[in-house]
């Protein structure tokens, strides 16, 4: 291992373990780390965002004689008036272009993705799965549905339905936070194994 | 009044159980214990979607795969790429943040294509840099690829690559493996991919994410690796040994006390239920 990788694995180390000491209280070492941490990702965003958008959509293409993509650019640009507040309204131009070509690509396969496509793939999942999975994604899918059934009393037939919904529904949020906690230690497991690797057991010579 | 020793089981201090958890996780980080695995279906389906594209396939990658979450991929990413070298197919990489592109370079750096699988930069894959416009990027590199980027992702004209005269849009791709760090990734995905231009989709995503994406197995989704536990599933599948086994090793065993902790403080809940009623008995 070089000087340098050793060194980068002590300013991992350091940085890591001042983000941590939050756990404590906040502290002068905490805010120092976090300081560096949101000004580093700025930097670096916006470098790589000019770098992309600006070089790599617009003057590359105008050089190469896509002459059209000045209009977007333009756009783009007027996005900055929102600085003045005389010419503030000039930004609403951009903005709402944005908002109605993301409308438009978002809603237009929304319906057949979300709603058609998971009603034929529930409909048809046993040819597809083996039958005792297919029996439970079935139940839960009736007793979940009928626990939002809210213009309908839940008595009856309905009420144990709406009943086991419930109770499928928190088996399924247990397992979303079963997921979360996983996650959570996979990150501190990879921030020991790098304290381990990088930092510690170098200097221990091994 | 003392408490009972059900009221002790429930109020055990939390700090026992993070200090019980991470001493735990050390195990396995300074001895690697090679703990069973068993293969779960959406990782078979994964690996057998990959192994069985057509030769000449051309795969695109879109790597979200975020640096604050990287243990999280990294065992999936090294595993799907070197699993990808070792096919003759070609791979598309692209970035939808602005992480993903230095992601892909650092695993290409770790893997060296080139010498370990025989892979020309440019014939065989190509690395395109940050793409920004999210949703809009996705549904623009579906209809035109040629109209999203003039320059990869370090900083050289694209035009001279064979690969990218392959690259025209939805379908010069036989599959879309996509990487995020959004549990609502694979809805965005099957708007622009599937439900336009009928190409199915692999997900590679954190650990708490599976339940919102699994719903999509197998018909539109054919496979997924979600955190550090697909990734070595599929390192062992593939027989590309990583980091994986290490991480998920650590993580399953500093799981240990959260479940031994559930379970007593639900003895302490119960027993303490118990215990009131009795003496409400006893008064009576």
């Amino acid at each position: 291992m070089t000087l340098s990788e050793l060194a980068a694995g002590w300013f991992y180390l350091f940085f890591s373990f001042a983000i941590l000491t939050y756990l404590w209280k906040l502290n002068p070492l905490y805010r120092i780390a976090e300081a560096f941490s949101v000004g580093g990702l700025l930097a670096h965003s916006l470098i790589v965002t000019y770098g992309a958008t600006f070089e790599n959509l617009c003057i590359f293409p105008i050089k190469a004689g896509q002459w059209q993509r000045i209009i977007p650019m333009i756009f783009g640009f007027m996005v900055f008036f929102r600085l003045t507040r005389r010419y503030a309204w000039i930004a609403r131009y951009p903005t709402c272009i944005l908002a109605g070509v993301g409308t438009g690509v978002l809603f237009g396969a929304t319906f057949d993705a979300q709603i058609l496509k998971q009603i034929g793939m529930t409909a048809t999942m046993f040819q597809k799965i083996d039958i005792f999975s297919a029996i439970i994604t079935l139940i839960s899918v009736v007793t979940v549905l009928s626990y939002f059934i809210y213009t309908h009393e839940h008595r009856g037939p309905l009420g144990i339905s709406a009943r086991i919904g419930r109770v499928i529904a928190m088996f399924s949020f247990g397992m979303n936070f079963a997921g979360e906690l996983i996650w959570y230690l996979t990150l501190v497991v990879g921030i020991l194994t790098r304290w381990f690797d990088n930092a510690i057991m170098p200097l221990l010579g091994k | 009044m003392s408490k009972s020793i059900y009221e002790k089981l429930r109020t055990i201090p939390d700090g026992y159980l993070a200090l019980l958890s991470f001493l735990c996780m050390l195990i396995p980080i300074l001895h690697p214990l090679g703990m069973p695995l068993t293969i779960s279906e959406t990782t078979k389906g994964f690996y057998n979607t990959l192994v069985n594209l057509p030769e000449g396939s051309i795969v695109m990658v879109e790597g979200a795969g975020s640096l604050s979450n990287w243990d999280e991929f990294e065992a999936s990413m090294l595993a799907t790429y070197k699993l990808l070298f070792s096919l003759p197919v070609k791979i598309l990489s692209w970035g939808p943040n602005t992480d993903g592109p230095i992601i892909t370079d650092m695993l290409m750096k770790k893997i060296e294509p080139e010498k370990n699988f025989g892979k020309v930069y440019g014939r065989d894959y190509l690395i395109l840099g940050y793409i920004p416009g999210g949703e809009m990027a996705i549904a623009a590199i579906a209809a035109d690829t040629h109209g999203v980027a003039t320059k990869d992702f370090y900083g050289n004209d694209l035009s001279q690559y064979p690969l990218w005269d392959e690259c025209r849009n939805a379908d010069s791709y036989a599959i879309i493996i996509s990487t995020s760090t959004s549990c609502l990734n694979m809805d965005m995905q099957v708007r622009q991919w599937y439900s336009i231009h009928g190409k199915k989709i692999l997900e590679i995503n954190m650990a708490c994410c599976s339940p919102m994406s699994v719903v999509y197995f197998p018909d539109i989704m054919p496979g997924g690796l979600w955190g550090a536990k697909g990734g070595t599933e599929l390192e062992v599948l593939s027989g590309f040994p990583g980091p994986g086994a290490r991480l998920s090793d650590a993580s399953n065993l500093g799981v240990m006390p959260f479940l031994l902790f559930l379970v007593l403080a639900n003895i302490g809940y119960l027993g303490s239920k118990y215990a009131s009623k009795e003496k409400e008995e006893i008064a009576r």
